[in-house]
């Protein structure tokens, strides 16, 4: 807690730079940069989930985007109104067809529900490491997919729900995102987050200095799981229809890379890894419809964004292991700029 | 202004012109601004398949040569969804933003259905070539439309044809591991079979991916009555697997089925167990049919067409191309209006496509294919009589 105050200084600049860039785009840009905006808010309240179990104790988990899946169909299960419900999904078991809430309680049950699962898939994951623990993650992932596309009296399988009422917004997006930086900072700069991050360089060093390294993996576990999941509300309150493919594969990869080119280590480089991703996904996704760019129109190069995904990812394996900012942060950063005019010592 | 007011006194002085030399006025094709039609397509990814842009695009090219629509050119303005559900609301906002006149959207309901919602204040048209999930239109009966029959539909023609050629009996095969193909389908094939005084002996569960069904063959082996036919959702490759494990145990059963079966690949796998399938597609490019005609055209001009998507999507241009000729307009709303009211269209996959009373999923005259001697062969053509709810 003697860090609250730091965390909560140094969390500051990009926490307004965020909110700043949320209220240019919802005052300037198109109707569909929204979108794009939205998108981005939502991909980096993931990947800060993420971060804050993979940075913190160096195992790589594939196995999130079943929580946030988890979170998506809860909201939207509980969210679509009844009389469509009894089209969908007459036979929803525990009585699920006749309950219709407001988009608040159905997240606050939807976080429950992911609390209640992370906790208990905690006890396996936190006994686990290395490969084990990674190929446990991915079966999480199997599992959760397998249950979205095949309790199909709950969620009709790969038949999408639609129907949810359409609540969320920029704003409300880039305050999700600005509450996981500052929430992914604060166990970053904990005593907790630091043992975590010292049992992931040397485990046996860890716990001969007494860290509890199971009980730490499994509050990261719960903790990250957590933030997955509201970026699951994001998702449903936003798109009003949810299917399975959504929180599987292809957006696990997305957000990995994302991730491992600003550097899982550190808040900030996730930040930077998701705004780099997203703007070179996006300038991709201009030229490869081939516009007209200084004169000069442009062929039509579909599958572009695909090419520069792992271009991305097989440059930062080849130059920066650790991603752009390693285990850098922001305010360190900054610190080591001015450090040679200082003391002449970077 | 100044060119829209140039415009008008050209259009005069022409009309002047012809009112003084007593002739009509030839309506001058190419003239005006394009008229834009927006394509969120599956480019990339798991759903490519089922989307075809070069397949409008040859269809918006031969439509121009024509003449255009209401004297003006058709454009399209495609972008690519990625197969993802985030980027095709993306794409669908950025062509609503570009003021596009109606919209072709992704081949599967959670990507079409944001589309649509977003397009729903415009009282925009939203149409999907690929896709035959009924419950795209159902999510927003108003604006939606299914270019393909929806399973429903298949089924049926499917069933009716099978009961028309005297068979009694059917065992459904029914699989959990991919969409609603593999488990709805039967559903409404045994539906429609038993309106027209079929029975379902039998329900099989099946994996697909397996190389080994004698376990699916050794029950249905055991039912009491012993079925005549097979029906199931079967993508490829248990298309063509099952008719031949069930042949080679000696089984004598047909298989019935839809566009699952509709695959050039079906019969190398199959073998000589192929000639016991017959199913209902979307259209067939027999010699002298608009939709070989189709092809050959746009393989003149240099396209490559991949799969029967391609006559589809060429379809859901011809579709929008009328509605906006008997909506006399470009306005998003008028065509979605006219669209709706379509009746007995002449389509390229199909002679007769009505939206009208139908909230979007089309009635359509369907192709019922036979392989015989290891070919495909078209049997029938109709407008099922009877189709089971949705």
């Amino acid at each position: 807690m003697r860090h609250l105050g730091r965390t909560l200084a140094v969390s500051a600049l990009p926490v307004l730079c965020l909110l700043a860039l949320a209220a240019l785009i919802q005052t300037f840009a198109e109707p569909f940069q929204v979108r794009l905006a939205y998108a981005f808010f939502m991909n980096l309240v993931l990947a800060l989930g993420l971060q804050v179990f993979m940075g913190n104790s160096g195992v790589v988990s594939f196995g999130h985007l079943g929580f946030m899946g988890v979170a998506s169909y809860a909201v939207a299960i509980l969210t679509i109104p009844v009389a469509l419900k009894a089209t969908m999904i007459p036979d929803a078991p525990f009585g699920l067809a006749g309950v219709e809430l407001s988009p608040l309680v159905a997240a606050l049950i939807a976080f429950a529900l992911v609390l209640v699962l992370a906790f208990l898939s905690g006890f396996l994951v936190s006994r686990l490491s290395g490969a084990a623990a990674e190929i446990f993650t991915l079966a999480l992932l199997v599992i959760a997919y397998v249950v979205f596309t095949a309790w199909i009296d709950l969620t009709r399988g790969q038949r999408s729900l639609y129907g949810i009422p359409v609540t969320s917004g920029l704003g409300f997006a880039a305050a999700v995102a600005c509450v996981s930086v500052v929430v992914a900072r604060l166990f970053r700069d904990s005593d907790l987050g630091l043992q975590l991050r010292a049992s992931s360089e040397d485990t046996l060093a860890a716990r001969a200095m007494g860290v509890h390294i199971g009980r730490l993996r499994h509050i990261a576990w719960v903790i990250s799981a957590l933030i997955v999941g509201a970026a699951g509300v994001l998702h449903a309150t936003y798109l009003g229809a949810i299917g399975p493919n959504s929180f599987y594969f292809s957006q696990t990869f997305l957000v990995m890379a994302m991730i491992i080119l600003g550097g899982m280590r550190s808040v900030s480089g996730t930040i930077l890894g998701v705004l780099a991703i997203s703007v070179g996904n996006e300038i991709a996704r201009t030229l490869e419809s081939g516009p007209v760019v200084l004169g000069v129109d442009l062929p039509e190069m579909f599958g572009l964004t695909g090419f520069f995904l792992g271009a991305v990812i097989v440059a930062t394996m080849i130059w920066r292991r650790d991603g752009i900012l390693g285990d850098i942060e922001f305010e360190t950063l900054f610190r080591r700029r001015k450090a040679p005019s200082k003391g002449g010592e970077a | 202004m100044s060119a829209a007011l140039a415009r008008t006194l050209a259009c005069r002085t022409t009309l002047l012109a012809a009112l003084l030399s007593g002739t009509a006025v030839p309506v001058l094709a190419q003239e005006g601004d394009p008229i834009v039609i927006g394509y969120a397509a599956a480019m990339t990814g798991p759903l490519a398949t089922y989307d075809s842009v070069d397949g409008a695009r040859c269809m918006i090219d031969r439509l121009n040569e024509a003449g255009g629509v209401l004297g003006r050119p058709l454009a399209l303005e495609a972008r690519d969804m990625k197969s993802d559900a985030v980027l095709s609301s993306v794409v669908g906002q950025e062509l609503i933003d570009m003021g596009v006149s109606a919209i072709i959207a992704p081949p599967s309901d959670d990507t079409a259905i944001p589309i649509a919602a977003l397009a729903l204040p415009l009282n925009m048209a939203v149409m999907t070539v690929g896709s035959t999930q009924v419950q795209f239109p159902m999510a927003s009966p108003t604006n939606s439309y299914l270019t393909a029959f929806g399973d429903n539909l298949s089924a049926a023609a499917s069933a009716q044809y099978a009961a028309e050629q005297g068979h009694k009996t059917v065992a459904l095969m029914i699989s959990r591991d991919f969409g609603s193909y593999g488990i709805a389908l039967p559903e409404y094939w045994a539906d429609a079979f038993e309106h027209h005084g079929g029975t379902v002996v039998g329900r099989v569960n099946y994996n697909i991916g397996l190389s080994d069904y004698s376990a699916q063959v050794a029950e249905v082996a055991a039912m009491d009555p012993k079925p005549e036919l097979i029906v199931g959702g079967f993508i490829s490759p248990e298309a063509g697997v099952m008719p031949r494990q069930f042949a080679s145990a000696g089984m004598d059963v047909k298989f019935f089925g839809t566009d699952g079966f509709d695959d050039p690949n079906l019969l190398p796998i199959a073998g000589d167990a192929a000639d016991t399938i017959t199913f209902a597609t979307h259209g067939f490019p027999s010699e002298g049919s608009d939709l070989k005609a189709f092809y050959d055209d746009c393989t003149a001009r240099g396209y490559t067409v991949q799969n029967i998507f391609f006559g589809l999507a060429g379809e859901t241009v011809l579709l929008l191309k009328g509605a906006i000729e008997r909506a006399g307009s470009a306005d998003p709303a008028a065509i979605n209006a006219a669209l709706a009211e379509t009746e007995n269209f002449k389509g390229i996959t199909s002679g007769s496509i009505s939206y009208k009373g139908r909230a979007g999923v089309p009635s359509k005259e369907l192709t019922i294919v036979q392989i015989q001697d290891g070919a495909f062969v078209p049997v029938a053509k109709f407008v099922p009589d009877y189709i089971p709810a949705p």
